[in-house]
């Protein structure tokens, strides 16, 4: 079957979507996701591993080869994303039962795990697949199947939230397949090696220069870049809690990997970075981000609202990571992928928690509600200190390679930056500590118990492994400047 | 050894909740015990530093990032070592008393003993990434105990602003560090003393020093950071004792000390330097006369003490480090003792404003003597130890006239006397009003002596302050040599540590302090009359907390200008975006190719034309609904008719059928529609998007233009000349759908699946209400199944799955295919549906339509494993012919099941949309 890893990698969860729409019982739905987000996970360290050792793998679809196939192709930038995703989706799934049920009506868990799992699949094959066209196809199923997790939230805004997010990820879906048309029409082939040699000759059309276009604005909607996220605050907020933590984990971080894939590999470094004006401009947007979506963040009375501003943020930092172009710039960027991903899922799981308990997670309902939830509130506040960037954490090793990428570009009024976004990071996760903390309880809330341990184990699993991984760096960092060499061109 | 020491609070803090609610151990021995420990160790180390050695301990813990686990104790740190645990013993014995037993849990000594190790992690880090987390840790400590009474806002609120303001700080100072180490190229400190001049001759060196000093002046209250200081007075008055003389206060201090050689010499240095210490000695001692609150008064003083040190560390001069250094001893000892004075003052008197509390030396005589003493050191009286760094303060200022081109050095001895002078009214205001100056005025209580073991705290303090007052150089000279000598990191100058120098300059000066000090206090009454009536004083809490509120502010109405949940605004940006980047990345490109352009004929124009007209007519009719739709339909038909003229049968064919779909799906919806249409937005606004909508249509238009133009370079001559050979059907299109390119096919059913499976959820337990009418206001026809159509649609059936069977066979070969024969068969099925509605039809059709979809997806994925079983990779095809009766030869190749699978689900969703939109009709009827 190692053979085979690369396409099982996405087969798994599509096969195992409708077969779970037959499955009778919210029980069995639950049980059949999770042995199948484990078996994901299990392949994706599989393919890993292969990886490490041959350098790149590909697999022909249809033993039809590049281009004229749909070829499929990992390296190790898409292995660790796609470990990113799996890992993420294992972790979130136990978790998932209890809020599940109390957050979805019976009649619909069924249609969630589908959803779920077609979710998890859309990602993976975005970040798999060696062909431009298959990542559009991809990214509908991811997109779609995110639209309708959303749509299943408690609150009825969830609905309106969902349906913006149609919108918007649709004009951004539109922009990418007429991105993708355009350099089909320009080179004839859809294959993204392929495209890359038969790109630039023809690199100076005003066709490939607007394909340029089209993807940088449609990747950009979907990674929720600034001016373009709105779509995001209202998606995080009333989506599920197993839903928000997925998501927030996940599915930027894909969206990232998409543009890193089409300006390194498709259009290559020169052509992004130097023929088009696209450093800067993502570079500056990037900053406005960080600070612009942090302050906004600062205002948030739903803490969900609140985490999502800050992920907006923190793209912010991975874009800044990427703008720059450089072997420690895309290491930071690629490196808070994973870290991110760590902290934000975290977090996310940990407002999973409180909402099964107190049905909300507004500002006003959680005074005093660290005496009741304290495994709660410290995952929160240990959470936190990551995202904030306090050292021993993930959120500090991606900051330091940040600020070394932009010091090492000379560009210190940006590392300055970088601390003062920090700074504000500090003030509205510090809010939510103090009322948390430092405040009486209200009395609804004295009868309040603590979360169960299954939903407490994987948010725990997850602030381990943002300490763990901000310890011991080794992994992560290796594995993220290879994956940032390899987009660049650098070494094996 | 060092680890073990700066383990050792953190431990102790660890156990002390165990110990104490298991043993039965009190809190405070605990915590003592933990502080002695320490002690203990540093004094087993000390013996070499005082032979001017270093130790370093070092664990390499992530060399990727800089990050060692690394030690260093040389003199400084020894010093400070010996400060925070020898004075912290003393505050946890004081606490043991002074807190009430509501008060006294193991909590207050666990932030304690947590604040203590922090403090020892700083002073004794090697590594500077690992100093700024000892940095921050203090600051978060330190939050801990100011706030240690939640109940009490103001303690609250000053723990906040002290967090915020050091936080912050700590923030400044990360930026410093990591600017050096990037000079330098490593975070030891020992790498960072040898690369000599190379910071300060760096470029960055001004951003530097500006992001140091922010850092290191947050922390030890210096202007104009300064007023965080005396809300933190809120702190339970040990928590003052330790943090505001000996520790936190004493960290910014102690950078100072520590980055001396690498940053201190230049012009900058002293300017900055010299200048916020100078402000703040002034201010503050200014300031302090003003309070009528003890810890205010203490406070303030603090902060000038702070500045003097500042000032001295700014001046670059080798005695003048020794005098900052000694000054650092004294403070801490002297304030120490003060704040502990203040606070059993406080206890026993329930005050502590002096405007009631007087003549308190008749009730609490010992103390009170013990109290004047330490003042009278805080003055900078002889024979106490005040006295000497005072005067070498005094001496200093005055050789700079020698060793400073500066202009206004004169400035500096008439300034450090007018703070003496300050200082000594100040002090003298402590012991007058406190201790003499009438009766007390309606205490909460009777004042008397603290019990026995409160005050031993307090006098072993003022016994060292008489010590090194009187015999400097047996009790401190060693000390203060190893400490000046890891801060000059050179031979130390020959100094002098008598009590008594002569009738010299800074005795004068001492002199002038005290005589100006004592003629300020007599004229109290009248110099507070004038401070009174100044113009508004600045507020820096409010100022803060006015910054803070504005930033709110701010926030809030960037929040609403950015994201009022309006869509239409979503998308104006996003498509000016869209639109400003394509234009910049258009510029200057060539707009068209050399390839042949095809002859316009008239079909295509006529196509084109109203193609164009529909989509106008969609927009400027979307208020009549039906016109609108049937605009809409007309914009399809005209596009597969298109997609035929230019020879695509596929495309057109699947068009068509998508287009009946639509129509059907969007007449469905439209009976759930409220009746009347929303307002129409203002002429302002749909000029506007009409502008923006008719940019982006140019937009596109240039585009095709260019790309079509450009001469075909494709690889679809491969699909041409492989379709029959071996995808084994001469339909390209089919070809490529089922097998080149099968799986993109196979994740588009997918999306189908899941767009039916997200309706299903959205539409599952939803009740709509029935409208009585239609949209222009009509009653519903009262035959709701008209006989004409039930016929033919019964006959229609039959007709449409044979033509779909039909489709979907000869797809490979010829147009048709799996998805168009699932259309089809779905238009057929849904007919059955509108013309005898869901109730007749549901139990004539009773599969799970989802089952349909999920059994299609199956079939498709299996088709693509069972390639594996014979080797081949995923999907892979093969063909052969088979002979039928009647239909005849034909060929059957494993795509075909593929196809069906695509079949399956197509006809699975198209029931599932429209079948389920139009059940919601039955539901609502039979309610």
């Amino acid at each position: 079957m190692t053979a085979h890893l690369l396409i099982l990698q996405v087969i798994i969860p599509l096969v195992s979507a409708p077969v779970c729409l037959l499955l009778r019982g919210d029980r069995a739905a639950w049980a059949f996701t999770l042995t199948v987000s484990w078996a994901v996970l299990a392949n994706a360290l599989l393919l890993l591993n292969t990886v490490l050792a041959a350098g790149s793998l590909s697999y022909a679809i249809g033993a039809w080869a590049g281009p004229f196939g749909i070829e499929y192709r990992v390296d190790t930038a898409s292995a660790f994303v796609v470990l990113i995703v799996a890992s993420v989706g294992a972790v979130v799934l136990p978790f998932a039962y209890k809020s599940v049920r109390h957050e979805i009506p019976a009649e619909r868990i069924g249609l969630f795990y589908t959803c779920f799992l077609l979710c998890l699949t859309g990602l993976l094959g975005i970040v798999v697949t060696g062909d431009a066209f298959n990542l559009f196809v991809f990214l509908e199923i991811s997109s779609l199947s995110s639209y309708t997790l959303i749509s299943l939230g408690r609150d009825r805004r969830a609905l309106t939230a969902a349906f913006q997010y149609l919108v918007m990820g649709t004009i951004g879906a539109t922009f990418i397949l007429v991105g993708v048309g355009l350099m089909y029409m320009m080179t004839g082939t859809l294959n993204m090696a392929d495209l890359a040699e038969r790109l630039s000759p023809v690199a100076d059309t005003r066709t490939v220069r607007a394909a340029f276009a089209f993807l940088t604005v449609g990747v950009s909607l979907k990674l929720a870049l600034f001016p373009l996220h709105l779509w995001l605050p209202n998606a995080y907020t009333y989506a599920p809690s197993a839903v928000s933590a997925f998501l927030a984990a996940t599915a930027t971080k894909v969206a990232v990997y998409v543009l890193l894939r089409f300006f390194f590999t498709v259009f290559g470094v020169e052509f992004s970075f130097e023929a088009m004006p696209v450093g800067q401009i993502l570079s500056m947007l990037a900053v406005v981000a960080m600070l612009v979506a942090s302050t906004v963040a600062l205002f948030q009375d739903d803490i969900k609202r609140m985490l999502a501003y800050s992920s907006v943020a923190q793209v912010g930092y991975i874009i800044l990571g990427i703008s720059l172009a450089s072997v420690t710039g895309l290491t930071a960027g690629i490196i808070h992928l994973f870290n991110h991903a760590l902290m934000k899922g975290a977090l996310f799981l940990a407002m999973g928690c409180l909402f099964l308990r107190l049905g909300s997670v507004h500002i006003q309902d959680l005074q005093g509600i660290a005496r009741r939830m304290p495994w709660t509130m410290a995952a929160f506040l240990l959470g936190g200190l990551s995202l904030i960037g306090v050292p021993l954490t993930t959120g500090f090793v991606s900051k330091w390679y940040l600020v070394q990428a932009a010091l090492e570009d000379n560009r210190w009024v940006v590392a300055v930056l970088i601390l003062f976004s920090s700074l504000l990071a500090v003030a509205y996760v510090w809010r939510v500590v103090e009322i948390a903390y430092f405040r009486p309880a209200r009395r609804v809330s004295l009868r309040v118990a603590e979360a169960p341990a299954v939903m407490l184990v994987p948010t725990w699993v997850l602030i381990g492994a943002n300490f763990y991984f901000g310890i011991d760096t080794s992994l992560t960092s290796a594995l993220a400047r290879r994956a940032a060499e390899t987009f660049l061109g650098i070494g094996t | 050894m060092l680890l073990l020491l700066v383990c050792v609070p953190f431990v102790g803090a660890l156990l002390l909740p165990f110990l104490a609610s298991r043993l039965r151990l009190p809190p405070a021995g605990v915590a003592s015990l933990s502080a002695f420990l320490g002690l203990i160790l540093v004094l087993t180390q000390a013996t070499p530093v005082y032979d001017g050695e270093v130790l370093i301990n070092r664990w390499d813990w992530m060399p990727a990032i800089g990050l060692s686990l690394a030690f260093r104790l040389d003199g400084l740190s020894l010093l400070f070592a010996q400060l925070i645990l020898g004075i912290g013993i003393l505050v946890v014995l004081y606490a043991h008393y002074y807190l009430s037993a509501e008060q006294a849990q193991s909590r207050f000594y666990v932030f304690l003993l947590l604040f203590m190790g922090a403090m020892l992690g700083l002073v004794l880090s090697e590594n500077l990434l690992q100093m700024l987390l000892f940095w921050e840790l203090t600051s978060l400590t330190s939050f801990l105990l100011i706030g240690f009474k939640r109940r009490d806002p103001a303690a609250r609120q000053g723990a906040r602003l002290a967090l915020l303001l050091t936080g912050g700080g700590g923030l400044a100072l990360f930026g410093a560090v990591v600017l050096m180490g990037q000079i330098v190229g490593s975070y030891e400190l020992t790498a960072v003393f040898d690369s000599g001049q190379s910071i300060e001759n760096h470029d960055l060196y001004p951003v530097i020093l500006v992001l140091f000093l922010i850092g290191a002046g947050t922390k030890s209250a210096q202007f104009p950071f300064h007023f965080w200081l005396p809300h933190a007075m809120a702190a339970p008055t040990p928590v003052s004792a330790y943090l505001h003389s000996a520790t936190m206060v004493k960290a910014g201090i102690f950078l100072l000390g520590r980055f001396f050689p690498v940053l201190a010499g230049s012009e900058l240095w002293f300017y900055a330097v010299s200048g916020m210490g100078l402000a703040t000695l002034l201010l503050g001692a200014y300031l302090a006369l003003f309070q009528h609150d003890l810890k205010g008064l203490l406070a303030y003083s603090t902060i000038s003490h702070l500045g003097l040190i500042t000032l001295l560390f700014g001046l670059g001069t080798p005695l003048g480090e020794i005098a900052a250094i000694f000054h650092i001893i004294n403070h801490a000892v002297f304030k120490a003792s003060l704040f502990m004075a203040a606070g059993i003052i406080d206890h026993e008197t329930g005050t502590r404003d002096m405007r009631r509390i007087h003549g308190l030396f008749k009730h609490m005589p010992y103390t009170g003597a013990l109290a004047m003493v330490a003042a009278a050191a805080m003055a900078g009286v002889p024979l106490l130890n005040g006295f000497l760094s005072k005067e070498m303060f005094f001496g200093e200022t005055l050789a700079l006239r020698w060793l400073s081109e500066a202009e206004w050095h004169w400035l500096f001895p008439w300034a450090a006397t007018l703070a003496g002078v300050f200082a000594v009214a100040y002090s003298l205001r402590f012991i007058h009003d406190v201790f003499f100056n009438g009766e007390p005025r309606e205490l909460p209580k009777t004042p008397h002596e603290p019990p026995r073991w409160m005050i031993v705290p307090v006098e072993i303090l003022v016994v060292l302050c008489v010590a090194v007052g009187t015999l400097p150089s047996i009790t401190v000279r060693p000390l203060l040599e190893a400490a000046a000598g890891a801060v000059l990191q050179m031979p130390l100058p020959d100094f002098s540590l008598a009590i008594w120098h002569g009738f010299n300059q800074p005795f004068f000066m001492s002199l002038a302090a005290m005589g100006g000090g004592v003629a300020l206090y007599a004229g109290r009454h009248w110099v507070f009359a004038v401070h009174d009536r100044l113009p508004v004083k600045l507020s820096g809490k409010r100022l803060t907390e006015g910054l803070i509120a504005y930033l709110f502010d701010f926030a809030h109405r960037l929040d609403h200008a950015l994201d009022n949940r309006s869509l239409r605004r979503y998308s104006f940006l996003l498509l000016l975006t869209v639109l400003v980047l394509g234009a910049l990345g258009l510029w200057g490109a060539p707009l068209a190719g050399s390839g042949a352009r095809t002859p316009l004929d008239s079909g295509a124009l006529l196509g084109g034309l109203l193609l164009g007209a529909g989509a106008l007519a969609t927009a400027v009719k979307h208020r009549s609904r039906l016109i609108a739709v049937l605009m809409l339909g007309l914009v399809g038909l005209i596009t597969s008719l298109l997609f035929a003229h230019f020879s695509a049968p596929d495309l057109a064919l699947t068009q068509v059928l998508v287009e009946i779909v639509t129509v059907i799906l969007v007449l469905l919806a439209m009976y759930y529609l409220p009746e009347a249409t929303p307002h129409e937005s203002s002429l302002a606004r749909r000029v506007r998007d009409g502008v923006l909508a008719a940019a982006a249509g140019i937009g596109i238009a240039v585009l095709s233009y260019a790309m079509l133009t450009l001469p075909p370079d494709s690889i679809s001559s491969f699909y041409l000349a492989e379709s029959k050979p071996a995808g084994g059907g001469t339909n390209v299109v089919n070809v490529i759908l089922v097998d080149f390119r099968g799986f993109d096919t196979l994740g588009e059913i997918t999306v189908l699946g899941i767009a039916a499976v997200g309706i299903m959820a959205m539409l599952r337990g939803l009740v709509l209400a029935v409208p009585e009418r239609d949209w222009l206001g009509r009653p519903w026809s009262s035959d709701r199944h008209p006989l004409v159509l039930v016929t033919v649609s019964k006959l229609l059936l039959p007709i449409a799955l044979l033509v779909s069977a039909f489709l979907f066979l000869r797809g490979h070969n010829e147009p048709g295919g799996g998805f168009i024969a699932g259309l089809v068969t779905g238009v057929g099925l849904i007919l059955q549906y509108i013309a005898e509605g869901s109730e007749a039809t549901r139990p004539r059709l009773p599969w799970d339509k989802l089952g349909i979809v999920g059994a299609g997806v199956i079939i498709a994925v299996l088709t693509g494993i069972g390639s594996w079983a014979l080797g081949y990779p995923f999907l892979t095809s093969t063909y052969t012919y088979v002979t039928l009766p009647l239909i005849g030869k034909f060929e059957l190749a494993s795509a075909l099941f593929f196809d069906l699978g695509v079949y399956l689900a197509v006809v699975g969703t198209v029931l599932m949309i429209l079948a389920g939109l139009g059940g919601l009709t039955r539901r609502a009827d039979s309610v």
